[in-house]
């Protein structure tokens, strides 16, 4: 009795090796009264699996409060700042304000951020199989850029992009991840580089991105010289949204 | 060589030892609390459902660690971010909210079967509540063996059992006594 009890166990607890396992499974195939031992022993499990689960978070919310309890008496044990040091803080603060009140009137322009939070926007490419490319590879990047997931999809890339034909779908996506992790640098070098590639249908895509990558970096003067190009064409994409970025700016 | 930390700590949360379980899960606390905080709170959540949500995420992560012998291909904060992200999109979805999030970290994609382990019937409810009708004792050692998957000799050493023959001995009764309290149950509680 007692083992058949330590088999059950190893068998639902995944402790048995592959040809144990399978040598268990003939066996229960042929006796009713073991397999029928097994479905009360699992539901069994999955009972105390629910109690395990309560008592699991019971532990958290304690562990929790005594982390958070040592965190605070870790801040309040720290010495509190003089007197003085608020009164500099406070000058500090009145000479950052009227600074930033200053340089944003005579700029005329908005705050950077503030601009490329409402004019970014994630642009979602379909990538174009082809019969030479690694199914799998291009299966995994299409589901990193998909899910958010940017920094497992530049990674993939950085390692593996190499074996793929050229995709310039991929490399917009690879720029706007870069952005989406705050890489500005990184991402308008690919940018660049797509703009010089030889698929047009991109060029524009890519100036744009660019141009957001410039605005991420808070970099206007840079901004502001690559507006032009999608400015001065109507039929540019990304024409309306350059316009609105050359009247806030 | 000194051992990674991430590396240390997944060994701190597998080992036999309880306070350094604690240990790891109070510096897991510390470190990735916050982002999942963050996540929930800028996608119309309180402070009380990341708490839920965090806590779910740790569950996942530990039996993730004892039930499957979980191998992390990212970072611990990777993969915890990743979880509790799925699980408020679900939650979200429940509530027939609006599901793009906003994200405040990066996250993979995960194999359905990684929150599995948070899925509960309305048969193991039921079973729960047998559970909870052995003594403190029995729960403990059931729990130790089949939840946190301890080997007989941690649960003597925690128990505080003369050896590991007394605790397995202990685990037998325990689970004859509760699937005696199951038969017995069995039409009560529809099992």
């Amino acid at each position: 009795m007692r083992k058949n009890e330590e088999k059950i166990d190893d068998f639902l607890l995944d402790r048995m090796s592959e040809s144990d396992r399978l040598a268990f499974e003939k066996e229960v195939e042929k006796d009713l009264e073991l397999a029928n031992e097994i479905k009360v022993q699992q539901e069994i499990l999955d009972g105390l699996a629910v109690v395990g689960k309560e008592q699991f978070k019971a532990r958290l919310r304690r562990i929790k409060e005594e982390t958070f309890a040592e965190v605070g008496n870790e801040k309040t044990m720290e010495k509190e700042p003089s007197s003085w040091i608020w009164w500099l803080v406070g000058l500090l603060a009145i000479v950052l304000a009227a600074f930033l009140f200053w340089k944003l009137s005579s700029s005329g322009g908005e705050d950077p951020n503030v601009i490329y939070a409402d004019l970014f926007e994630r642009y979602e490419v379909p990538v174009v199989q082809r019969d030479t490319d690694d199914q799998q590879l291009i299966q995994a990047l299409s589901t990193y850029y998909k899910e958010g997931a940017y920094q497992a999809f530049i990674d993939l890339h950085r390692t593996r992009g190499s074996e793929l034909q050229d995709h310039p779908e991929l490399q917009l996506s690879l720029g706007i991840s870069y952005l989406q992790i705050n890489k500005a640098a990184e991402a308008g070098e690919i940018f660049a580089q797509l703009e010089q590639s030889n698929y047009p249908a991109y060029h524009d895509h890519a100036r744009w991105y660019r141009i957001l990558a410039a605005l991420q970096e808070g970099d206007v003067t840079k901004t502001k010289a690559l507006l032009p190009q999608l400015l001065d064409d109507e039929n540019a994409d990304h024409h309306d949204e350059a316009k609105e970025l050359a009247r806030r700016l | 060589m000194n051992e990674h930390p991430e590396a240390t700590l997944i060994k701190m949360l597998k080992g036999e030892d309880q306070r350094k379980v604690d240990e790891a899960l109070s510096q897991l606390y510390r470190q990735y609390y916050e982002a999942v905080r963050q996540l929930v709170r800028k996608n119309n959540g309180t402070d009380d459902e990341a708490e839920d949500i965090f806590q779910d995420t740790l569950l996942t992560f530990y039996t993730q660690l004892k039930h499957k012998e979980l191998e992390l291909h990212c970072s611990i904060q990777t993969y915890l971010y990743s979880v509790a992200r799925n699980l408020w999109l679900d939650e979200l979805r429940k509530r027939k909210k609006k599901v793009k999030l906003v994200d405040t970290n990066s996250a993979i994609p995960l194999q359905e079967d990684h929150l599995s382990v948070l899925l509960e019937t309305e048969q193991s409810e039921q079973m729960a509540k047998v559970i909870r009708m052995l003594d403190e004792k029995c729960q403990q050692v059931l729990i130790h063996f089949y939840f946190d998957r301890y080997r007989m000799h941690q649960i003597a050493s925690l128990l505080g059992f003369a050896n590991e023959q007394v605790a397995k001995n202990k685990k037998s009764k325990c689970l004859k006594k509760l699937k005696t309290l199951v038969e017995e149950r069995r039409h009560q509680f529809e099992l």
